[in-house]
């Protein structure tokens, strides 16, 4: 019964819980297209974890955790994408190495020499016991005294706590992240829950400085490129980013056909995008879903930039100080709202207009002065747009339904390890 | 008294419906997450892809949460399956035929569909972990929003058939079916019909900013059970919307069972459809939607409802 | 009293799991399981009173008490974090004097149950059990009734709206402002009061109190 079944499981995709180191977010995220593998929302629906570049050193732990939340028989695959560092194979000793540039070949093979009995499933990596031994106090062993507080499992219980109706209840302390699929690679949110509204909120950002990125923009800060080449790698990015927000929306299948779309266009396509605007639009995602989710009013937004700083209504952007950008006639576009809604909207405009720049752009080139505006807003050297938005983060997410919260980082389009250097602490109460 | 299968027979067929039901509503969104992603169709893929899944997920071995409660979080994904049992009993499968037809039909129908908030809390409370937890809180808020409408929208085919049993109100659209006679009542139900079912565009309570929600810890065998359970929750308000609104097994020249299991098929394909159509919602926008439009429209359709049978 | 073996069968299952549920509900250290083991027991109930035949009434406490046992079971787990499965809690206070309600209650109705002289009126299988209810409860004031259900209905939406975020003492993010025990002034100072933090509040959105 137990060989027929395996037999039948064969066919079946490949369930793959994918951790992607900081710099790797970009490959791992194509791998949604692929066929015969599965992309999980959480490590206990996969049987192989996948490893995509080096893992930034903060994520290591709760990898091992993720590993072990894996149904048996598991397996790890690091797909290696050229990096050197050896954090991974030293805590993973068990991983099947994959240099190869496409891992959908290993991760089959693995899937299948699972099924047919032919590799042995991996063990634990770490210890099954208690993270800490019982501490029962009080008069009925409960952990504190009264009936709440304590540590009794070595985490925090319940605290007393105002909330926002004026009472005092419970809330719950709990880590959201780094590796909780919706949030960006390296973000863990600290939060106070009370039900599901969150009372207060910190983040930690476990993602390693980047200190040199390979991107284009990156490229730009020190030389002349074309202007064809980085407004395509902007109207790709605000699309990539489109697809993962779409995903978290819960439209999947849209958001392969968006993530598609990302990978086909080229200058000019402007109207290819337009296109999606209106399906996104008509599918109510704009008006149903985001619509007065994270209000963003103009001062709050100190040093914030890029599509952030330009849906809450404030004209800021590099292109406009470059006599190339000046010569296409380019115009930065604002929306008024603020809201998530409008953050969606401005990066969907901004990416159809990037493909009309990069249609007319011909040779004109840009870059090389030290300062550029990214996907995210201004680049410089050493500092990235995501440290200002980052930090806007605690204070947005207080006194918000957790799905909200959710939504509301997921539209600051946020990338951890570009948001340094940052004081790793930064929280906010009600 | 309606003849009834005899009760091996009845086991057999809710066991067969309940499979068949399950496999075709993961056929479904096979092929509309296919169309949708405009991927190309490879149907062997898409036949074989929910059988291969199951197969593979009784293959691996369960994981298991910090200290869950490990009996009320295996209740669950059986509670839901039997609840979707209890439900798809009292549809009649043919004018002479049925699995249990009793007078209150209506009402047990009714309890089957507010346990599955009893289901839904446990299977988020027992994993001892935060994201489930949180989708059991969303599912209760969703729950006691949509179960007044859902009654209300239900009740009113009942009127006219002045009876509380399906087969009744199957029986009082032998003229004009309920979906004409009173055309608010299918949009309504349909909306109230993904609540009930939490699929999208109203999964809150497993929706994917809690990276699964209620089903975000569970693995293997049980993770089948539990999309197998909800797979079944859809069929049975699907074949109760065939029932209440478009008059059953009624219909010219094919048998009435085929006829039950047509209208049964579509009304799953327009769910399925708006699942894979329409963004989610937020949990606090459809609260409001279901308390200030739903709960209103369903007694205006009551209202008149009644007002034609006076 | 004539009854077939299987209803016989079925009495004493649901019977003995009515009260066996009930017990469970004292023995369990956490708030869900109490509420859950609770909801056992009237399904229990709900069944007995099914094999009476009376299926209304029987489904209906079947459904009503679904709601209301998981109102309890959430309230107490969504605003007391602490019995949510992790920490143990004591479910039984008061020992003595719940154990003496208990035992005098089981002995009157069980006094009761016995030594009363029931009515041998079986019920036949063509009876309109819900039909009957209905106008045995009902009877000339159905439209009374109506209309007390519907200003319930009313109520109740009232209370949602009164509750919910936008409710009717501001927008709960900006956080509630109590109605004033005197006209007019309080009120506006405490507006006005709300404004001007709100000026200087650096952040935006969401929740302060």
């Amino acid at each position: 019964m137990s060989r027929v079944l395996s037999r039948i499981a064969l066919r079946a995709d490949a369930r793959v819980f994918c951790i992607a180191g900081s710099q790797s977010r970009d490959e791992a995220r194509l791998l949604r297209l692929a066929e015969g593998i599965h992309l999980t929302g959480t490590p206990r629906a996969a049987n192989v974890l996948l490893i995509a570049g080096e893992l930034d050193a903060g994520l290591i732990a709760p990898a091992l955790v993720a590993h072990d939340a894996l149904s048996p028989p598991r397996a790890t695959v690091w797909w290696r994408l050229d990096t050197e560092e050896a954090l991974v194979s030293k805590n993973f000793p068990n991983a099947f190495m994959e240099d190869d540039l496409d891992p959908v070949p290993a991760l089959r093979r693995v899937h299948e020499e699972l099924l047919a009995g032919q590799r042995e499933g991996e063990a634990p990596l770490l210890p099954d016991v208690e993270p800490a031994q019982w501490q029962g106090i009080g008069p009925y062993g409960q952990g504190g005294k009264g009936m709440t507080g304590g540590v009794p499992y070595g985490r925090p219980m319940a605290e007393r706590a105002d909330d926002r109706d004026g009472l005092k209840l419970d809330y719950l302390p709990v880590r959201i992240g780094p590796l909780f699929a919706p949030l960006p690679v390296g973000l863990a949110l600290d939060v106070k829950l009370q039900g599901d509204v969150i009372q207060g909120a910190a983040f930690e950002n476990l993602a390693d400085a980047s200190t040199d990125g390979t991107s284009i923009f990156h490229r730009a800060l020190r030389v002349a490129v074309l202007i064809r080449d980085l407004e395509l790698a902007r109207a790709r990015s605000h699309l990539e980013w489109l697809s993962d927000a779409v995903a978290v929306a819960g439209a999947a299948s849209l958001s392969e056909r968006i993530l598609r779309l990302a990978q086909q266009v080229a200058p000019g396509d402007g109207d290819a995008i337009r296109a999606v605007e209106r399906t996104l639009r008509r599918r109510g995602f704009f008006d149903w879903s985001m619509r007065g989710v994270g209000v963003l009013k103009t001062n709050a937004l100190e040093g914030v930039s890029g599509p952030v700083a330009r849906a809450s209504g404030l004209s800021i952007d590099a292109r406009t100080k470059e006599a190339a950008y000046e010569r296409l006639g380019f115009e930065p576009l604002t929306q008024d709202a603020g809201d998530a809604a409008a953050r969606w909207i401005q990066r969907v405009r901004e990416a159809a207009q990037a493909l009309d720049l990069a249609g007319q752009a011909g040779d004109e080139r840009t870059g090389g002065s030290g300062a550029i505006e990214s996907p995210r807003g201004l680049l410089t050297d050493g500092a990235g747009p995501s440290t200002a938005t980052a930090r806007l983060v605690p204070s947005l997410v207080v006194g918000m339904e957790f799905g909200e919260a959710v939504a509301t980082v997921v539209s600051l389009d946020l990338d951890m390890s570009e948001a340094q250097p940052l004081d790793n602490h930064v929280s906010a109460a009600s | 008294m309606r003849p009834y299968l005899s009760p091996p027979l009845a086991v057999i067929t809710m066991i067969g419906v309940l499979i068949a039901g399950s496999y075709a509503v993961a056929v479904l969104e096979e092929i509309a997450g296919t169309l949708v992603s405009r991927r190309p169709l490879r149907l062997t893929y898409v036949f074989w892809a929910p059988l291969a899944t199951a197969a593979l997920l009784l293959t691996q071995g369960r994981t298991s949460t910090e200290r869950p409660d490990a009996q009320a979080w295996a209740l669950a994904p059986a509670l839901l399956a039997g609840l979707a049992a209890v439900g798809l009993a009292v549809i009649p499968i043919d004018q002479n035929t049925s699995v249990a037809d009793p007078a209150a039909g209506f009402v047990l129908y009714s309890a089957a569909i507010s346990y599955v908030m009893v289901a839904v809390y446990l299977h988020g409370w027992s994993a001892n972990s935060t994201l489930p937890l949180i989708g059991a809180y969303r599912f209760i808020a969703q729950a006691f929003a949509f179960q007044i409408p859902f009654l209300l929208v239900l009740l009113a085919p009942a009127l006219p058939a002045e009876s509380l049993a399906i087969s009744d109100i199957v029986e009082a659209q032998e003229s004009l079916w309920n979906v004409v006679r009173q055309p608010l009542g299918l949009p309504i139900f349909l909306v109230v019909s993904a609540a009930a079912t939490f699929s999208l565009p109203l999964d809150f309570p497993d929706a994917a900013d809690l990276a699964g929600g209620t089903s975000s810890e569970v693995s293997a065998s049980h993770r089948l059970a539990w999309r197998g359970a909800r797979a079944g929750l859809l069929v049975m308000v699907a074949a109760m919307g065939a029932s209440a609104f478009l008059g059953g097994w009624q219909g010219p020249w094919l048998p009435g069972w085929l006829w039950v299991i047509l209208k049964t098929l579509l009304l799953l394909v327009i769910l399925i459809a708006s699942s894979h159509t329409f963004a989610r919602l937020r949990i606090e926008r459809f609260v409001v939607l279901a308390w200030v439009v739903l709960l209103p429209l369903s007694l205006v359709n009551i209202f008149f409802a009644g007002a034609l049978l006076l | 009293m004539s009854t077939s073996a299987p209803v016989d069968v079925l009495f004493v299952l649901f019977a003995a799991g009515a009260i066996a549920t009930a017990y469970l509900v004292f023995r369990t250290d956490s708030m869900v399981r109490a509420a859950y083991w609770l909801l056992a027991s009237f399904v229990g109930v709900g069944a007995i009173l099914v094999l009476l035949k009376a299926e209304f009434v029987g489904l209906v406490l079947m459904l009503m008490m679904a709601g209301e046992m998981t109102i309890m079971a959430f309230v107490m787990v969504m605003f007391m974090m602490n019995p949510a499965g992790l920490n143990p809690m004591l479910m039984v206070h008061q020992h003595k004097t719940a154990i003496a309600a208990g035992v005098t209650s089981f002995l009157v109705l069980a006094g009761a149950a016995l030594l009363t002289d029931f009515p041998n009126a079986p019920a036949t299988q063509t009876s309109r059990a819900t039909e009957e209810l209905g106008t045995e409860l009902l009877g000339e004031s159905m439209l009374v009734f109506e209309t007390a259900g519907a200003a319930l209905l009313g109520t109740m939406v009232g209370a949602v709206a009164v509750a919910s975020r936008r409710g009717r003492y501001g927008d709960a993010e900006e956080g509630s402002i109590e109605p004033p025990l005197q006209p007019d002034e309080e009120w506006a100072q405490a507006s006005a009061h709300r404004t001007e933090e709100d000026e200087h509040e650096p952040s935006v959105h969401g929740g302060h109190s």
